[in-house]
Order: structure tokens, then C-alpha cells, then sequence
């Protein structure tokens, strides 16, 4: 698995929604300050712990052009609850601010080398990765939060700044893989 | 001294930390924080014969001290998580709970 490095361009994709649009990574892109890719699913416990704060970070930069995009990469055959039906659900119910797509394939969280729900990937404008890694580090307690590293990466992009903390360890539950045949 | 086990899945991070907040409910409870079993569930077969539903799990005398959450019907390799008195959810079990389960189970020895 090749995941993406810092400094890597934004590897492109087109994928159903659950508002019943496709959208494509590069068309996202072109219309952004800045693109947050999030892998992310229904069922993980770290994904409930995080999902207000994601959904918050995107109504948060909207109006500075930034865009925000999460992925449901798992394998729904051994995890019913993260079925797209039950992700219509889910966007529905928490009224998420930004399109959640279905990467039944997989493929795009191969192409990612995406690991764990959520994990974050944020491009700047030209589509360079500019952080990769968790929302912030505290899943347990958003009060507790000493840096909100998503929030401090859009920061720096929106600011043409260097962004401190470009890379961190994804904390959550691991993407379920289909079975290899 | 009530039988404690500690069930974990390594891939779910929040093992560590609630292997260290139930240390701390046993020290708070006057029991021997040592005195944990600790059991790494590694495959689904595992998971299948101590009936582990998400990591992590936490027995006190064979008593889980939570309910399991609705969304999870059969066991297996999956993170597991624990709502909070203000409702919210939380791979972290809440140390209330442990240490009502810990108070619970002396109460009836």
C-alpha cells in the first residue's frame, strides 16, 4: 500500500454521495482555498467521538472556500451499519455540511493508502498534501483539545503559511477491508 | 476481591488508556490495581470464544460493565464504544462505570 506523503499531489476520484451527486475530487479542487479528504465511516466509535467536530470544521471554513469531502471505504458485507443506506442515514440525521461518498471498491482508500476512520488529508489550493493525519488530539474530550491540528493546517493554507504539524498518527478504528480472494 | 478481565483488540487505540483508568477505579475502590486479567483478542475465532463484542471490554466477575451498544450483534475484531454521562460516546469507557461495576460487585460478596 502506498500511502500518500506530504508534498504528493491529490490523487483524483469520482464517487456517489449520499444527496444522490457524484463528485469528483479534481472539480471539488478547482472550486476550493483548500480540499480536507476524510475517511471516515458510521459504525467506529472514534468517527461518533469526532463527527460533530468534523462536521464543525467544515461549516467552520466554508465561507473561505474551503471544502470538505469524507470517504465510507468499509466493507459493508461484515459491517451492515456502514451500508449506504444506512450512510443516508447518518448524513441525514447529523446534518452533514459536506458530501459523504461511498468508496465501495475501495479503491480510492487504496489509492490514499488510507488506514484508519477518521483520517484526514488536506490539500492546499494547487492540490499539494499538506497535512495528513487525526482531527485533533483528544477524541475523548473536545475541552481537552491542545491542538486542533486540522483546524491549524487550514490556518496555514488559508494564510500561505508552513503548517507546523503537517503530519500525525491517525487514531481510530482500521478501515474494513473486503476479503482477498 | 472480585475477578476483573480486561479484553482488548490492539488495533483500537484506547486500550492503553483504559487499562490506566481502570487501575485507577480499582486503586480508588481500595483493590489491588494489579490484579487485572488482561486478554489480547487477536482473531475473530478469539473473539468468537470469549464472546468479545469491541475492545475494549471490561468484566467484573463475568459481567460486562456496560451494555453492549445496539449497533453490534455479534463478536468480532471491532473498537467498541461507551456513552458518557452527558450522552455523548466515547471509545473510553467512563470511569463512573467502572467503578460502579467495582461497587456493585463487593456489594454482593
Amino acid at each position: 500500500m502506498a500511502k500518500l506523503k506530504i508534498g504528493d499531489n491529490l490523487p483524483n476520484f469520482t464517487l456517489p454521495a449520499t444527496d444522490g451527486n457524484s463528485y469528483e475530487a479534481q472539480t471539488l479542487l478547482d472550486q476550493s482555498a483548500a480540499l480536507i479528504v476524510v475517511f471516515t465511516c458510521n459504525h467506529c466509535p472514534y468517527v461518533v467521538a469526532w463527527e460533530d467536530r468534523i462536521n464543525h470544521l467544515a461549516r467552520r471554513y466554508a465561507e473561505q472556500g474551503v471544502k470538505l469531502v469524507a470517504i465510507n471505504s468499509n466493507d459493508a458485507v461484515k459491517y451492515p451499519a456502514d451500508s449506504f443506506e444506512k450512510m443516508i442515514l447518518r448524513s441525514q440525521q447529523k446534518e452533514f455540511s459536506f458530501p459523504y461518498l461511498h468508496d465501495a471498491s475501495q479503491h480510492v482508500a487504496h489509492s490514499y493508502g488510507a488506514e484508519r476512520t477518521p483520517e484526514l488529508f488536506i490539500f492546499d489550493r494547487a492540490g499539494t498534501l499538506t497535512y495528513h493525519g487525526a482531527l485533533d488530539d483528544n477524541y475523548d474530550d473536545e475541552k481537552a483539545v491542545k491542538h486542533p491540528y486540522a483546524q491549524q493546517a487550514v490556518e496555514a493554507i488559508l494564510a500561505q503559511h508552513e503548517v507546523v504539524f503537517a503530519e500525525t498518527a491517525p487514531v481510530g478504528c482500521t478501515i474494513k477491508w473486503k476479503p482477498t480472494k | 476481591m472480585p475477578k476483573i478481565e480486561f479484553l482488548y483488540f490492539a488495533d483500537c487505540p484506547s486500550h492503553d488508556r483504559a487499562l490506566a483508568l481502570l487501575r485507577q477505579a480499582l486503586t480508588e475502590e481500595g483493590l489491588n490495581p494489579a490484579a487485572v486479567t488482561i486478554i489480547e483478542i487477536k482473531t475473530e475465532a478469539e473473539a468468537e470464544e470469549y464472546q468479545f463484542y469491541g475492545s475494549p471490554t471490561i468484566r467484573v466477575n463475568g459481567l460486562d460493565i456496560a451494555p453492549l451498544p445496539p449497533d453490534i450483534s455479534e463478536p468480532g475484531l471491532s473498537c467498541r464504544g461507551y456513552q458518557k454521562a452527558d450522552g455523548r460516546i466515547s471509545p473510553l469507557p467512563p470511569l463512573e462505570l467502572m467503578v460502579q461495576a467495582l461497587r456493585k460487585a463487593n456489594a454482593v460478596q
